[in-house]
């Protein structure tokens, strides 16, 4: 012992200023990620900044040191040496070998430790959290000091180390390039070795990766101690461990670190107990306009599956993992789908979703909701929707013409947003994490000096930093992109109830003390575009910063089964849509060209007549679309309905928009009376031809055709749903209220007035504002037509929050909120008429709304307005509901 | 008395060179042994290998009675190496080396040391990268010789010293082999290096052991030859075995008989050239023997021929 505690003198003596600079970068990167050395700043783009010269230079030098300090004093001593000064001086290999670890343990492992250590304490973590932290990072920190070591022991001076390191890198490359080759030719199915690279977590890859390597090595010195070879020996050790090590980590399999679900009991609760439904009117289907090279039919179906989730904070989102298509014969084609990527991982797949919004309004403090101001959330793609793997059927008649049913597995992967933090928003104020151990600090952000919001005082920079540990967190949740997603940021001003998402992107987050079980993350968030003028000082002191995370509750499967279909008539031709024609022909040219195509003659067989069609069709697709064309467009078509009505009733369904709207309109024009039952019977094709129906009076007649599109997959055009209406039959309701979430303000006008139907419409519009109630956003149809639903059913909840709503989001869309007061709200005549039967701008008719507040109206349901309770009338009050 | 080095049928290859080709040498204990060659006859790879720092290919080597191949602690703790080519840990002071290095040894001498230290006149607060060379090699043999080594293998450590220096460094060498009676094994490119030092000779030539014998026996049976003749010297066809680089100059003869006998060279001698009138026979000393043999293998290839 006494020669091994000798070499380690000597080695400390030897290396005394590299250890004094060791040791000054872990206490500069100790009190850099304290915040004693450097703030974090706001540069002009509103991105979180320190000194990236500072942190990256002390990072590098601190790693190069980390990596080089046990190479550089095994190389020192190398028993690879042959001139070495030790080779022929009585010192044990053994006790060299002590010496060797006694130097990296005790002067660079255990200060790396003990940073870590020393950095949870006085970040005020529980002693456990402290352990674990060290634990961690002696996890990484003790196999890449303890294998740079043993990789250099393989080399008898400086130079030849580092050549072995650069060979050894490039023989890496060179052969994982190989391998992956290989794989390609061999295996096409799994051949690229970066899809395990993706998907494992990275701590979980790379260190099993470093102890596999780190296990090989150990065992290739034991087989060069026992048997030293020579050169050849030793680049075969190099270059293999360092292909082992490549290979961990690409194929790395256990990920260790990956997020469980935190409480699939509750994620199945949840399920249960909201339901799980799968509206007819929901499904959509497509096939690929593609044509597969074994001629079959290749098409998928999407549907919206309906679960009624009414938790506070609890969203989910609906995978498919496989469909299974059955035709009458039974026989079934299966495809496998996949088990759908957590987005906890990647913002990008649904970007800020509405439905994510909707579980942050649900957790405002006190009843609320959130403007969409600073983004359209109901134009973003964020519906729950699935749209199951594809599948290629034969093209014969029990898979086309016959009944098909599809079954899936769905999985509902259900997500929980959660308070984390509540801080004022004002610099300097510091909040515990309602989560694991950590904190939320609002810090100084100097005034910004962007062209449009100079000096904007909106601007806060977050710092959060919080105990995330590697081997029980899997980093991905954390990485930028993902944190978008998973953080979500409300400006809450409680005296108004109103709340706007703040939105941080990825290039606004930063990140410092990467390597710790403590990171700190910087959020940059910023007001600078929203009402920031409209909020004041006063206001803006009662205002608080909401912070939630978004944790995955668990994954629970459903299996759904859809009624027999027929492809034939729920699949439309693929039409390949081209861009909107904006710069079409104006009238008086296309009418000029219809009356120029020659008609086809009086014993024209099909092809002929299919043509003149195709080329009238297309002659309306030319056309402005802007263009309403009257009857005069349909002179040369409307002779040729009655002799040739099967291809008028083939074609329509590839027609679509105003040139199918002309033709339906030359069918009802041109068709005889008997061609009634072939139009009727048509109904199943194209139940656009509900219009003919309607308009030729055949009502009665099809009742029969129209009532089978009750059980039709998919959504029924407005045509049907009116043919339908009309008979005013209870048994339709239910399909019909359906069509009230596609077509909220049509279907309303047309539905209301169905007797027997109250009471089922004013569930179905409570449902429908309760589930749209909460993200506010004025510019957006499907909300404005659901919330003049709700406030011409007298809604009060509806009522309340369009009021605080008022002119609350930014100037431009007050014309929306201007039509809605003047439906909805009986204001005074001299604010409703300016004289040229316009509404005057919100402006004047927002001073007279806020001069009431919401509880002063009261719904009067003769006019279906809100009016001021002191305007009433003591009869009047009768018909008032409060 | 054991020899204190033995090897048997040593063979070592770097990849298509034969550095050392079935060679056979014993170093008696005891003595100095010079172990000469020139450059690249494989005198270095020889020593690396008894002293295991490289690994022979076949053959043995014995070390102080243990396999060249198992040395561990307890022989080194009996060997002094130094070479020309040692790497000195140069960062350290003097001092620091010679503590540095006497823990390893539970025979330090301390006041050999120091007396050692004084004698060869080396500072102890001076760096090692700052002396001279001859300087570090002299602290080298310091660190070697402080424990009273039973064997003291030296490679080449005259190379590249000045006179002054080489010549104390012999010097102090003798000294202490005298007082010591250490068994030493020096090697080297030049005989002048070790006349005055070396007890026995082994020469070695393309990884061969071409001469392995005592000082004196050598020095005993070597002279150099001088036959002047009356007319112009004619040299036979054939020459005796052990006449060396035998050349006429105009009357004179002149070679190097390697087994001299006086009664056996003046009947030779006058058989084959009648004419002589004078012959003169000096000793040689053992730097002469070594270029006569040296020309020699060098002209032939090999001794044998």
């Amino acid at each position: 012992m006494g020669l091994v505690l000798h070499q380690f003198r000597k080695d400390v003596r030897q290396f005394r200023w590299f250890l004094v600079v060791w040791l000054l970068l872990l206490a500069l990167d100790l009190a850099t990620n304290l915040g004693w050395v450097e703030a974090v700043r706001v540069d002009q783009q509103g991105k979180p900044v320190y000194s990236e010269f500072w942190l990256g230079a002390q990072l590098t030098f601190a790693w190069v040191l980390f990596l080089a300090l046990p190479a550089v004093v095994v190389v020192t001593d190398s028993p690879a040496r042959r001139e070495g000064f030790l080779s022929t001086r009585p010192l044990a290999k053994r006790d060299w070998l002590l010496a060797k670890i006694l130097f990296i343990t005790l002067a660079v492992m255990l200060p790396a430790i003990g940073e870590e250590g020393i950095y949870l304490l006085l970040q005020g973590v529980p002693a456990g959290y402290v352990l674990w932290g060290m634990g961690e990072r002696a996890l990484f920190v003790v196999p890449i000091a303890l294998g740079m070591a043993a990789f250099a022991s393989l080399w008898s001076n400086y130079a030849r180390w580092v050549a072995g390191m650069v060979v050894s890198v490039l023989c890496t490359f060179g052969g994982l390039i190989l391998l992956s080759l290989l794989m390609a030719h061999v295996a096409p199915a799994t051949a690229s070795w970066l899809e395990p690279v993706r998907e494992t977590s990275a701590v979980a890859r790379l260190s099993g990766a470093v102890y596999v390597t780190l296990a090989w090595l150990a065992a290739l010195a034991f087989w060069h101690g026992r048997r030293p070879g020579g050169a050849g020996q030793r680049w075969c050790i190099a270059v293999s461990s360092v292909v082992i090590f490549g290979v961990s980590v690409g194929y790395w399999r256990w990920d260790f670190s990956a997020v469980q679900p935190r409480d699939p009991a509750a994620a199945t609760a949840l399920i249960n107990q909201s339901g799980f439904n799968v509206p007819l009117s929901s499904l959509q289907f497509s096939q690929d306009s593609q044509s597969p090279r074994d001629g079959k039919l290749a098409w998928n179906v999407s549907l919206q599956p309906q679960d009624g989730l009414n938790a506070s904070g609890a969203t989910v989102r609906w995978v498919a993992t496989n469909v299974v298509a059955v035709n009458a014969a039974q026989e079934p084609i299966t495809q496998t789908g996949s088990a759908g990527r957590l987005p906890l991982f990647d913002a990008y797949y649904v970007p800020k979703p509405l439905s994510e919004t909707r579980a942050l309004a649900s957790l405002l403090p006190a009843k609320g909701f959130i403007l969409g101001g600073q983004f359209d959330f109901y134009g973003m793609e964020g519906e729950n929707g699935v749209t199951l793997p594809t599948l290629k059927v034969p093209r014969t008649a029990p898979w086309l013409a016959a009944p098909v049913t599809v079954r899936a597995g769905l999985a509902a992967q259900i997500f929980q947003w959660e308070l984390a933090a509540n801080l004022p928003a004002h610099s300097g104020a510091t909040v515990a994490d309602a989560g694991t151990p950590g904190r939320w600090k609002a810090l100084p952000v100097e005034p910004l000096n962007f062209i449009s919001a100079p000096n904007s005082p909106y601007h806060w920079l977050l710092e959060r930093d919080q105990v995330v540990l590697a081997t029980a967190h899997d980093q991905r949740v954390d990485s930028s992109v993902a944190m978008e997603a998973n953080l979500g940021f409300l400006f809450y001003n409680p005296a108004k109830g109103i709340a706007i998402r703040l939105i941080s992107q990825p290039d606004q987050i930063g990140q410092r003390a990467g390597l710790t079980a403590q990171p700190k993350y910087y959020y940059s968030l910023n007001l600078a575009h929203i009402a920031g003028a409209k909020i004041t000082p006063a206001e803006l002191a009662q205002c608080r910063i909401l912070v939630f995370r978004r944790t995955w509750l668990g994954t629970v499967p459903r299996e759904w089964q859809s009624p027999g279909l027929v492809l034939n008539q729920v699949l439309a031709p693929p039409i390949e849509i081209s861009s909107v024609n904006q710069n079409g022909i104006s009238r008086p040219e296309l009418l000029r060209r219809l009356a120029a195509l020659r008609p086809p003659g009086a014993n024209a067989g099909r092809p002929e007549v299919a043509t003149y069609l195709l080329d009238y069709v297309r002659l309306l697709e030319m056309a402005k679309p802007t263009l309403r064309l009257g009857d005069e467009a349909l002179a040369s078509l409307l002779p040729l309905v009655p002799a040739h009505l099967d291809v008028f009733l083939d074609g329509l369904p590839a027609m679509f928009g105003q040139p199918k709207s002309m033709v339906l309109r030359a069918i009802t024009l041109g068709a005889e009376e008997a061609q009634k039952s072939q139009i009727i019977a048509a109904l199943a094709q194209d139940p656009e031809l509900a219009a003919v129906v309607m308009q030729r009076g055949w009502l009665v007649e099809a009742r029969t055709e129209l009532y089978q599109l009750l059980d039709r997959p998919g959504q029924l055009p407005y045509e049907a749903v009116q043919a339908l209406a009309w008979y005013a039959d209870p048994v339709t309701y239910p399909r019909l209220l359906e069509n009230l979430a596609v077509n909220p303000s049509d279907a309303y006008d047309l539905l209301r007035t169905l007797p027997g139907i109250q009471p089922q419409l004013r569930e179905t519009i409570d449902r429908q504002w309760t589930k749209m109630s909460g993200v506010a956003d004025f510019r957006a149809d499907h909300f404005r037509d659901v919330l003049a639903n709700a406030l011409f059913e007298g809604d009060l909840d509806a009522f309340r929050e369009f009021w605080a709503a008022l002119g609350e989001q930014d100037g431009q869309y007050d014309w929306w909120q201007s039509e809605l007061v003047h439906k909805h709200v009986r204001i005074p005549a001299k604010l409703a008429d300016a004289g040229n039967g316009k509404p005057v701008g919100l402006d004047p008719v927002l001073a007279w709304c806020r001069h009431h507040s919401a509880d002063e109206f009261v719904f009067d349901s003769v006019r279906r307005q809100f009016v001021l309770k002191s305007e009433l009338a003591g009869g009047q009050l009768a018909s008032a509901t409060p | 008395m054991n020899p204190i080095i033995e090897i048997r049928n040593l063979r070592k290859q770097y990849r298509r060179t034969l550095a050392v080709d079935d060679l056979n040498l014993d170093v008696p204990t005891g003595a100095v042994t010079a172990f000469l060659g020139p450059n690249g006859a494989g005198k270095t790879t020889t020593i690396k290998c008894l002293l295991n720092m490289l690994t022979p290919d076949g053959g043995s080597v014995r070390v102080l009675g243990a396999d060249s191949r198992r040395l561990g602690t307890a022989e080194f703790q009996q060997i002094g190496y130094v070479s020309e080519n040692q790497e000195l840990p140069l960062w350290m002071t003097v001092q620091q080396f010679m503590d540095y290095c006497r823990p390893m040894y539970p025979t330090w001498d301390a006041a050999f040391a120091a007396k050692m230290l004084r004698e060869f006149d080396l500072p102890p607060a001076a760096k090692l990268k700052a002396l001279s060379r001859g300087m570090r090699m002299k602290a080298a043999l310091l660190s070697s010789l402080a424990y009273r080594p039973k064997l003291v293998v030296l490679d080449e450590p005259f190379s590249g010293l000045d006179p002054l220096v080489r010549d104390e460094f012999i010097r102090g060498m003798l000294e202490l082999t005298e007082q010591e009676g250490w068994s030493v094994f020096v090697s080297s490119h030049d005989i002048a290096e070790v006349e005055r030092l070396a007890d026995r000779v082994a020469i070695i030539h393309r990884g061969r052991i071409q001469l392995d014998e005592a000082a004196e026996a050598l020095m005993a049976r070597f002279r150099f030859v001088e036959i002047s003749l009356a007319g112009e010297a004619v040299l036979p066809v054939k020459l005796p075995e052990n006449w060396l680089n035998v050349a006429a100059a105009g009357r004179v003869v002149r070679f190097a008989d390697a087994h001299y006998q006086e009664a056996e060279l003046g009947t030779v001698a006058a058989k084959l050239f009648p004419t002589t009138r004078q012959m003169n026979v000096t000793p040689m000393d053992l730097r002469e023997i070594f270029v006569a043999l040296a020309r020699t293998y060098r002209l032939t290839g090999d001794a044998n021929s």
